[in-house]
């Protein structure tokens, strides 16, 4: 589709649409340009599954009850 | 049976060559009758597995019907996260359960840690070789 078929219909999108939009395109140039948006920036390196023991245990029933549901 | 799987790490940034290399894990992770292929970080720093939240709608989990809520730390802590088992198919090795904290984060990695992916396989890192290699536990 060319974009001068398309701004008809973005004139039409509501004000909260329009802003939406606004945010798609800017993260869609940033993700182009290979650059992180600055409130994701250190959230991958933050970001962790560490010392998380009790997960662990809450895993491990419920592969237990997987298991029971599998082998009765 | 194959016992064993060597793998190349992955180059994250081109950039910076093999300082950005990550051991990422090829990886067919199945619910139900619903199936996809991902790559997992090998994270032996990581109490459990991590599922994103995209990639459990993707396979067509219900955030809705998992009951077992999962307490994570770190910045996922500020996410709510639930058990899930999937059917992980690696290599041409057996299939085996996987159980995976999946974290309503959408930016979260699939993360492969210690609950359950490193009781299932042995692993061996060849970092200077850009190496690994993994085989399923022995079943005694």
């Amino acid at each position: 589709m060319q974009l001068a078929e398309l701004l008809p219909h973005l004139k039409d999108l509501p004000h909260a649409d329009k802003l939406l939009l606004l945010h798609f395109i800017i993260s869609e140039l940033l993700q182009e340009s290979g650059i992180i948006p600055l409130e994701d920036q250190g959230k991958v390196s933050s970001t962790n599954s560490y010392n998380s023991f009790e997960a662990a245990a809450v895993l491990a029933q419920a592969l237990l009850e997987e298991k029971a549901v599998k082998h009765g | 049976m194959v016992d064993k799987a060597r793998f190349r790490f992955t180059e994250i940034e081109p950039q910076l060559g093999a300082l950005s290399t990550l051991p990422y894990l090829p990886v067919t992770l199945t619910y139900q009758n619903c199936s996809l292929s991902a790559s997992g970080l090998l994270d032996t720093g990581s109490s459990v597995n991590v599922l994103p939240y995209e990639m459990g709608l993707r396979l067509g989990a219900i955030w809705e019907r998992q009951t077992l809520s999962v307490p994570l730390g770190g910045n996922l802590a500020r996410f709510e996260a639930r058990a899930l088992v999937l059917r992980a198919n690696i290599e041409r090795f057996p299939p085996v359960d996987l159980a995976f904290a999946w974290t309503r984060d959408r930016n979260a990695p699939l993360i492969l840690g210690h609950m359950n992916f490193f009781l299932e396989f042995d692993v061996c890192f060849y970092r200077a070789e850009l190496l690994f290699e993994i085989s399923p536990k022995r079943r005694g």
